[in-house]
């Protein structure tokens, strides 16, 4: 169950992060792999880095067989929606070859050839570019390649509750198809509601919708501006249909398509709240650990067995669990603060206690984390990591609050001693194993069976009878 | 509060012109002047996307010899009218709504009142929206439609001042599951 560590997927260069480092925490003296479906054998296996890329080519076909696309004529444009972020899902190639399998299949059974790829990005302006640069996009996929960011031009949308701002590169075609990742991230934010049509919300949305989102609605009554999009005549009159690459904890499992964007979202969410909802609410047990930083990708949404840092630093919650008030936000410290419990705000994200330390390795800065650093031991490994760091807009006192260590592993050995515990957990990237000590993985391997349990007998039935999904429809 | 360590720089021998900066510039620091790109020192908030955008590599971001102090001076303005118009809006003035530099609704909503007249004047004034740019843009919209201010027309931004406050009771009421109605 537990074995040397795997090597976890190579990280993209990037003017947004350091030089990609040559030791990673795989390659520490001691440090092991626990496998995801060793730990819960009843989820489905998956493919890792370097498996399965042509066989995702095949699943995809297969998904988009049942497909109508009889609406699109020869003489239309398509535009693809592509999201950055699938090109970060190990390394990237599995999500490339979805979007290229997709471009042939509606070429092949619709006749148009004016297919465009859209490709946005996550926050930077050139995050999106270097994506078509380093997967040689341009080349690789049969079709314009275009990208776009949150400040680019807007595009005006009018919705059931007013008017939002879409992105107008990602609308300008006759129709569009939506072909993200369904990998959950960041579901301490969405709470898997309306999963599948986020991106609606974000990606292909203008940063003024995007502040609305994390800004001034509660985490439940976001989710509802991705289906005030999708649902306006703008888009329901583009929308084609939707082709999105399908995971597990443990790897890339295939492509789901469904002209239906709601039955696939049902089928799909049911699906994620039983695989990752078993990982999640095992990292959510962990007691005490050392969170390492370690892949091409801003702190919050980097992997270990499929789970994002972010649902361990919000672990003490369950964010599935749609009784919970307010899982985590800025809203769940308004009802503190009107209760009396607390007197004044003094952090937006509310960290984990488990978490003793974490070392940075290699990440991005580019998004708001120095709450880490104010909370929690913080270790960053190198002169050109910290420098960044210093002049990241996002976090202006961070290194204010941190220590620097020359290499990874004079860090692990000072954070071992300031944490006070041999428990180490890799963000490095990876699906399909977690990356940790010893100690780490005899304690996950312990919990698993337990958690396995809860999540069938008890939370399973409870999330999806939360969000009205039938376990059994196809 | 931000205190501002970098600033921009351009190198005008690589700045071809093309305003790929003024228009991401939060603060309205950097605009082009005769087809080179000239940095107001003073409103440079060193958020970097002057230097992110620019294809010719002309910006960048340097250190600066004294650090730049953003913040607002509470105490200049009635805290009557803070309360007031953070109550309109539904929010908390000691909320520290921007995640990057903690800056509180009640200093936005103290630079609206003593003033501010559109969120270049706020990034400026308190720091807030001179980090991502994104997350607490939807508040100073907010404050800035609730005192009444006309934000100027601009292709950096789009007022959006929506909160989960404002949706309908018909539109909670058909749509349950999503609580705007509630903290949770």
């Amino acid at each position: 169950m537990v074995q040397p560590a795997v090597q976890p997927p190579e990280v993209m260069p990037s003017m947004y992060g350091p030089t990609p480092r040559t030791c990673r925490p795989a390659d520490l003296p001691g440090m092991v792999s626990v496998g995801v479906t060793e730990l819960f054998p009843e989820i489905q296996k998956g493919y890792r880095q370097g498996e399965g890329v042509e066989e995702t080519c095949q699943t995809t076909r297969d998904a988009l067989a049942a497909v109508n696309m009889e609406r699109i004529r020869p003489e239309d444009t398509v535009n693809i929606l592509c999201s950055e972020h699938g090109f970060y899902i190990l390394e990237g190639l599995h999500y490339r070859e979805m979007l290229k399998a997709l471009g042939d299949v509606v070429r092949e059974k619709t006749g148009c050839e004016n297919i465009r790829y859209r490709v946005a990005s996550g926050v930077g302006v050139r995050e999106a570019d270097e994506v078509v640069d380093y997967f040689g996009l341009k080349d690789y996929l049969n079709g314009e390649v275009t990208t776009t960011h949150p400040f680019d031009k807007p595009l005006p949308i009018e919705t059931e509750i007013g008017t939002l701002y879409g992105l107008a590169r990602i609308y300008d075609a006759d129709w569009i198809i939506h072909a993200p990742h369904d990998e959950p991230r960041d579901l301490y934010f969405h709470r898997m509601m309306n999963r599948c049509l986020k991106a609606f919300a974000m990606n292909y949305a203008r940063y003024e919708t995007r502040a609305a989102f994390h800004g001034t609605f509660s985490n439940r009554a976001a989710n509802f501006l991705q289906k005030a999009i999708f649902d306006s005549p703008l888009v329901q009159d583009k929308f084609a249909f939707s082709c999105i690459l399908r995971s597990t904890p443990d790897g890339i499992i295939g492509t789901d398509a469904d002209n239906d964007m709601y039955r696939l979202d049902r089928r799909i969410s049911r699906e994620l709240l039983r695989d990752y909802g078993k990982v999640l609410r095992l990292v959510a047990e962990i007691d005490e650990c050392i969170a390492v930083w370690d892949a091409g990708r801003w702190g919050y949404y980097i992997h270990s067995g499929g789970i994002a840092f972010g649902c361990l630093e919000n672990g003490k919650y369950d964010a599935f669990d749609l009784t919970v008030p307010s899982a985590y936000g800025l809203h769940d410290m308004v009802a503190k603060y009107f209760s009396g419990e607390m007197k004044t705000f003094d952090r937006i994200m509310n960290i984990n206690p488990a978490i003793k330390a974490v070392v940075i390795n290699q990440a991005w800065p580019g998004l708001p984390i120095s709450d880490v650093p104010r909370h929690v031991p913080t270790v960053v490994v190198g002169r050109d990591q910290a420098d960044m760091l210093n002049l990241d807009s996002t976090n202006p006192e961070f290194m204010n609050h941190a220590v620097i260590a020359d290499s990874l592993e004079t860090a692990m050995e000072f954070a071992g001693k300031v944490a006070g515990t041999d428990k180490v957990i890799a963000f490095d990237g990876s699906f399909g194993n977690i990356t940790a000590s010893p100690s780490m993985a005899e304690d996950l391997v312990r919990r698993a069976p337990a958690v396995s349990r809860r999540v069938d007998e008890e939370l399973l039935p409870m999330w999806l009878k939360q969000r009205g999904i039938d376990p059994e429809e196809a | 509060m931000k205190i501002v360590r970098f600033m921009s720089r351009v190198d005008p021998e690589k700045c071809n012109g093309d305003k790929r900066c003024e228009k991401l510039c939060p603060s309205g620091a950097i605009k082009v002047v005769d087809k080179i790109a000239v940095v107001q020192q003073d409103r440079c908030v060193a958020c970097g996307k002057c230097s992110e955008v620019c294809r010719e590599d002309a910006v960048q971001m340097v250190r600066r010899i004294q650090p730049l102090t953003l913040a607002f001076d509470m105490e200049s303005v009635d805290p009557e009218k803070i309360q007031a118009l953070c109550a309109q809006a539904g929010l908390l003035p000691d909320l520290p709504l921007c995640a990057c530099t903690g800056t509180t609704v009640g200093e936005i909503a103290a630079a609206i009142i003593d003033g501010a007249k559109s969120p270049e004047d706020v990034v400026v004034g308190t720091g807030a929206g001179s980090g991502c740019g994104i997350y607490c843009m939807a508040v100073i919209f907010k404050l800035f439609d609730c005192a009444g201010v006309q934000i100027p027309k601009d292709p950096r931004w789009n007022s959006l001042p929506l909160t989960s406050h404002d949706i309908s009771e018909e539109i909670a009421k058909k749509y349950p599951a999503y609580h705007f109605d509630s903290l949770t």
